[in-house]
C-alpha cells in the first residue's frame, strides 16, 4: 500500500515538473515568438503594444504595436494552437491504434485535410470568410480518420496499417499537388505551403474560425484518455473493464479530425511534430494517457512556436517552410528515439 | 440459484458451431472447471457468459442479467474475465496494471488509500507485489499472466471467468493461483476456470464440465466426470484414472 502511493506521489511530481517546465516552456517561447522578427523590438515595446490594443493607454500608435498585434501575436498563438494539436492527436492516436508510429501525418489524415481546405478555398467566393477553408480542412480530416479507422479493423493496428496511411497520404498530397499546381488561383496557397506548412498566412480572422474547433477536437481526445489507457490492454480486456472502446475510438476520431483540421487549415501539412512529441513526453512522465495528452500538447506548442522563430527568422528576410524544420530536426529525433528504445522505460 | 449460467446455449459462428445445446451454471462460492480439448468450445462459453458473443440460441445468465443487454460499466462491476495472454508491449507499470482492475469501481465510495489496499493484497495474493514498479513490458509471459490475475482479483466480480489461467505458470505458483482462487470463491465468488490441465482441475476444481466439439460431454464432481472412458474417447488418447497418492481427487494418467 505505502508502496503505490509512494510510486503514485513520485509520478505526480514528475508530472508536475513536466507540466511546469513546459508551461513557463510555452510563456518563454511565446515572449521569443514576439520578439523575434525582422523589426526589432524589445519587452516594452511589447507591453505598449497589448496596452494600446487592449484600450488600456492613450499613447499615439506606434509601428511596434501593429506589426506586434496584426502579425506576431496571430502567428504566436496559431503556432501553439497548431503545435498543441498535433502533439494532442498524435498522442491520441498513438494509444488509440496502440502504435507509436501513429501520427496525423503518417495515417494521411494531413493530406485529406489539406485537398479539404482546397475544396472550401473553391466554394468560396474572393474576400469571403476563411472558415468555409477551415470546415472544409475538418471535414476531410474527420472523414480520412473514419476511413483509417475502417481500414485498421482490416489491416490490424500493425506496421502495416502505418504503411497503409503512409500510401493514402502519399496519393493524397499526390492529388493535392496535382489540384494546387493545375489551378492558378492566387487564393489558393502554394503546394510548398500545403506540403512543408508554414503559419505565414494565419490571421486573426483565421485563428477565430480555427482555434474554436481545436479545442473542441482536442477536449474529445483528452476526455477519453482513461479508456485509451485500458485499451493497452487490448480491446476485449478493455470491454472487460467496461470501457465502451468503439465509442470511444469514434469520439477519439472525430476530435483529431477537427483538430487536425483546424491545424492543417492555417498552417498547412506540418509533420514530426505528432509523431515525435508524444514519444519524447511519454518517455518523461511515463504512459498514463491523461498527462500523456496534456503534456504532449503542451510540448507541441513549445516546439512549434520554437521552430517557427527560426523558420522566420535564419533564412530572413525569407522564410523557411516550417514544416521543413520539424522535419529536419523531428526525423534525427525519431531515428534516435527508435534506436534507444527499449534502453529506457518508454 | 447458479451466479452464471447457460442454458441450451448454441453459438453459430460462419457455419462453424462453436456451442451446441450447452446448460451449465456456476453457484456463488464454486469452482467450475471446464475442460476439453482445442476448439471444444471452452473460450467460446466463457466468452458468451462473459457477454462478449451473443448467443444464437438459447440463454446466457449472469447475476440474473443477459449480459449482451447489460451496460458494458455495469457488467464490468458483475463479471471479470481473463484473456489467456497477456499483451507484452504495455509500458505501465505492474501496479499501474492492477489498478485498472479499480477502474469499474472508481465511483464507489472508497478513497485512493482503500482501494491502493485492493490493489496491493491482489498482487500479494498471486506473487507479483515484488514487481510493482516494473513495465509490464519486462516481464516474463508467466509474470504477466499473474499480473492479468492480480488485476482480476482486484476487479472484486462477483463471477470470475478465466480462461486458462494457468497455462504459463510454474508448478508452485500453479498451486498459489488455485488456492488464491479457492480463498476467493470462500467469500462467496463464483469461478469458471477453462483449463487445459485435468490434475490440477481434479485437485481444485468443485465440479468439472467436459466439452467435447461444442457439446458437454459431462458435468459434475471430478470422481464423476474425469472417468477414464469418457476422456480417453474425447481426448482421443488413452488414459487412466487414478486416486491422488495424498489428495483425495482423481489423478489423471496419459497412458501409451
Amino acid at each position: 500500500m505505502n508502496l503505490l502511493s509512494a510510486a503514485r506521489s513520485q509520478a505526480r511530481r514528475r508530472h508536475i515538473v513536466a507540466l511546469a517546465v513546459l508551461g513557463a516552456g510555452l510563456a518563454g517561447a511565446i515572449v521569443a515568438g514576439l520578439l523575434a522578427g525582422s523589426v526589432p523590438m524589445g519587452a516594452n515595446d511589447i507591453l505598449h503594444a497589448f496596452a494600446v490594443n487592449l484600450g488600456i493607454s492613450d499613447d499615439p500608435e506606434r509601428l511596434t504595436d501593429s506589426v506586434l498585434w496584426a502579425i506576431r501575436l496571430p502567428r504566436v498563438i496559431g503556432g501553439a494552437m497548431v503545435g498543441a494539436a498535433l502533439g494532442v492527436t498524435g498522442a491520441g492516436l498513438q494509444g488509440m491504434y496502440r502504435n507509436q508510429m501513429a501520427d496525423p501525418q503518417l495515417l494521411g489524415i494531413s493530406a485529406a485535410a489539406g485537398l479539404g481546405a482546397i475544396a472550401g478555398i473553391a466554394v468560396t467566393p474572393v474576400g469571403g470568410p476563411k472558415i468555409v477553408s477551415i470546415l472544409g480542412a475538418a471535414a476531410a480530416a474527420i472523414a480520412a480518420a473514419w476511413l483509417m479507422r475502417k481500414l485498421a479493423r482490416r489491416v490490424g493496428e500493425s506496421t502495416q496499417f502505418v504503411l497503409v496511411g503512409v500510401a493514402v497520404g502519399l496519393a493524397l498530397v499526390a492529388w493535392l499537388g496535382a489540384i494546387v499546381l493545375a489551378w492558378d488561383d492566387p487564393r489558393v496557397p502554394s503546394f510548398t505551403f500545403w506540403v512543408f506548412g508554414g503559419l505565414t498566412n494565419v490571421t486573426w480572422s483565421t485563428l477565430i474560425a480555427a482555434v474554436p474547433l481545436a479545442v473542441v477536437g482536442l477536449a474529445l481526445v483528452w476526455a477519453h484518455a482513461a479508456t485509451l489507457d485500458l485499451l493497452a490492454l487490448g480491446d476485449d480486456q478493455a470491454r472487460h473493464l467496461g470501457a465502451r472502446v468503439d465509442r470511444s475510438r469514434s469520439f477519439i476520431s472525430a476530435g483529431v479530425g477537427l483538430a487536425v483540421g483546424a491545424a492543417v487549415g492555417i498552417a498547412g501539412v506540418v509533420g514530426f511534430v505528432g509523431i515525435v512529441v508524444p514519444l519524447l513526453v511519454r518517455r518523461v512522465v511515463g504512459p498514463g494517457h491523461s498527462w500523456l495528452i496534456a503534456l504532449s500538447g503542451l510540448g507541441g506548442a513549445v516546439s512549434v512556436v520554437i521552430v517557427d522563430i527560426y523558420a522566420r527568422t535564419l533564412a530572413s528576410p525569407a522564410e523557411i517552410p516550417l514544416g521543413l524544420l520539424t522535419a529536419a530536426i523531428g526525423g534525427p529525433v525519431f531515428v534516435w528515439f527508435l534506436l534507444t528504445s527499449g534502453r529506457f522505460r518508454t | 440459484m447458479p451466479m452464471a449460467e447457460a442454458r441450451n446455449l448454441t453459438v453459430i459462428r460462419s457455419h462453424a458451431t462453436l456451442l451446441d445445446d450447452v446448460s451449465a451454471g456456476v453457484g456463488a462460492g464454486e469452482i467450475v472447471g471446464v475442460v476439453g480439448p482445442n476448439g471444444a468450445g471452452k473460450t467460446s462459453l466463457l466468452r458468451a457468459l462473459a457477454g462478449d458473443i451473443t448467443p444464437t440460441s438459447g440463454s446466457v445468465r449472469v447475476a440474473g442479467r443477459d449480459p449482451v443487454a447489460t451496460p458494458l460499466a455495469e457488467l464490468s462491476r458483475i463479471r471479470a474475465y481473463l484473456e489467456p495472454y497477456q499483451p507484452s508491449d504495455v509500458v505501465f507499470t505492474v501496479g499501474e496494471v492492477v489498478a485498472m482492475g479499480r477502474r469499474p469501481l472508481r465511483h464507489t465510495a472508497l478513497d485512493s488509500q482503500e482501494h491502493d489496499a485492493v490493489v496491493a493484497a491482489s498482487m500479494a495474493d498471486v506473487d507479483v507485489g515484488h514487481l510493482a514498479e516494473r513495465a509490464l513490458s519486462t516481464l516474463s509471459t508467466g509474470e504477466r499472466q499473474r499480473v492479468g490475475l492480480a488485476r482480476i482479483l482486484a476487479q472484486q466480480a462477483s463471477v470470475m471467468l478465466l480462461d486458462e489461467p494457468t497455462s504459463a505458470l510454474d508448478v508452485g505458483h500453479q498451486e498459489m493461483v488455485m488456492g488464491t482462487l479457492r480463498r476467493v470463491a470462500r467469500m462467496g465468488v463464483a469461478v469458471v476456470i477453462a483449463i487445459h490441465d485435468l490434475n490440477l482441475a481434479a485437485a481444485h476444481a468443485d465440479r468439472i464440465a467436459v466439452l467435447s466439439e461444442g457439446r458437454l460431454s459431462a458435468d459434475g464432481e471430478p470422481w464423476d466426470t474425469l472417468r477414464a472412458d469418457l476422456l480417453s474417447e474425447v481426448y482421443a488418447q488413452p488414459m487412466r484414472v487414478e486416486r491422488h497418492p495424498t489428495r483425495s481427487c482423481p489423478l489423471v494418467v496419459v497412458v501409451d
